[in-house]
């Protein structure tokens, strides 16, 4: 009788523990997914060299910061030993939206908007619109690049996948 | 005499650096005609919203104006934020893209603006002196063409114009040859569409709270 007992919470607990395993594998692969758009501004030497003159340029260069912090290097200062791939200026126009980037190489932030928002708000659109310049595609609503403007401030896994795929396109 | 001309080759790159680095021309405004852009490529406009695009509710409410209006006529792309950029042919000049049509307005759902005005649509054909021309639009946007009529959501701006931006700020509206001769309030009401807007206006989010300015256009 003790035996079977013991044969059967064994059970139990196995199962419990296949369930657990199968749920964080779902959780970890099936939930994450890369969303790259058809175009980029990063550079042949798979730089991204900013120069600008907006009222906004320190949270440009934490924005940098903090897509760098997963691949080290790729967004840099413009320097005079290279060309420019993207600048940021500022619009002040009712329209919609903080921050805007056009395939040409241009980032305009939005003073009309981002003049009553806090550091935190502001420095998530300037890592959103960096993010377009590398190459991401708008995702969800709980990343960097989801299409409304948030207070995140760390890369997702979503964000993660989005600039690996991006990257491997460069 | 090595140490000398080193300098000076090393002095003129900095010079040359300082003079094409600060070329920047802010706010220019210059202008190109209608062009065909049916067989251009089209570049998506990217960026970061303060509402939830997808919701017709918070599209009408962050809006100054929504109206039925017909374009009557396309005038060409004017380009505002001149900047001048480095490449790797020369400087070339960056400037965003605009639109500008005249409509007749057909039906004021939000706001109340006279018969004849003009607008800017945000986008356009790409300004580009290397010959690289596209399309710059918003994702799920569209140009509006001459003749067709639309639901327009628009901006007004500090100088009294309006402006037309974002995805989905003119909605096409199907109408008939024989209905566009007479389009009223009434006919409008049978189109599903024109009902869809009715209702987010008469159910709008203000999900922004903004300075909001008055359009030269008002009645």
């Amino acid at each position: 009788m003790v035996t079977t007992g013991i044969l059967k919470a064994k059970k139990i607990w196995l199962f419990a523990l296949a369930a657990v395993t199968l749920l964080f594998a779902f959780n970890t692969t099936s939930f994450s997914a890369a969303y790259v758009q058809s175009w980029h501004l990063v550079d042949s030497g798979k730089h991204l060299d900013y120069d600008g003159d907006s009222i906004y340029m320190s949270h440009i260069t934490t924005g940098a910061g903090i897509w760098n912090g997963y691949k080290s290097g790729v967004i840099r200062p413009d320097s005079i030993w290279v060309i420019e791939d993207v600048y940021v200026t500022d619009i002040e126009i009712a329209n919609g939206y903080t921050g805007v980037t056009y395939a040409s190489g241009k980032i305009e932030l939005n003073v009309y908007y981002l003049s009553d928002h806090s550091t935190t708000r502001r420095t998530n659109t300037a890592t959103h619109e960096l993010g377009h310049a590398l190459g991401l595609d708008h995702s969800t609503s709980t990343d960097i690049m989801g299409p409304i403007q948030t207070t995140i401030l760390t890369l997702s896994q979503n964000d993660k996948d989005s600039y690996d795929l991006a990257y491997s396109k460069y | 005499m090595t140490i000398v001309v080193a300098a000076l080759i090393v002095g003129a790159a900095f010079g040359f650096n300082f003079f094409n680095k600060d070329t920047n021309v802010k706010n220019a405004v210059s202008e190109v005609e209608n062009v065909d852009t049916s067989k251009l490529p089209i570049f998506p406009i990217r960026g970061s919203f303060v509402y939830d695009v997808n919701n017709i509710n918070e599209a009408v409410g962050i809006v100054d104006y929504v109206f039925v209006g017909k374009v009557v006529r396309n005038d060409g792309t004017i380009y505002k934020g001149i900047i001048t950029m480095e490449s790797e042919n020369g400087p070339k000049e960056v400037g965003t893209p605009y639109t500008k049509y005249a409509i007749q307005v057909i039906d004021n759902i939000k706001g109340a603006l006279i018969d004849t005005i003009e607008v800017l649509k945000h986008g356009g054909v790409s300004q580009d002196n290397k010959g690289n021309k596209g399309v710059f639009i918003f994702e799920d946007d569209l140009l509006p063409e001459v003749d067709k009529f639309y639901i327009f959501l628009g901006y007004a701006q500090k100088d009294g114009s309006i402006i037309i931006s974002g995805p989905n700020s003119n909605v096409p509206l199907n109408v008939s040859d024989k209905q566009s001769n007479n389009l009223t309030k009434q006919s409008l009401s049978s189109l599903s569409v024109y009902q869809q807007y009715q209702e987010a206006f008469e159910n709008q989010i203000i999900s922004v709270q903004r300075e909001r300015f008055t359009s030269k256009y008002e009645k």
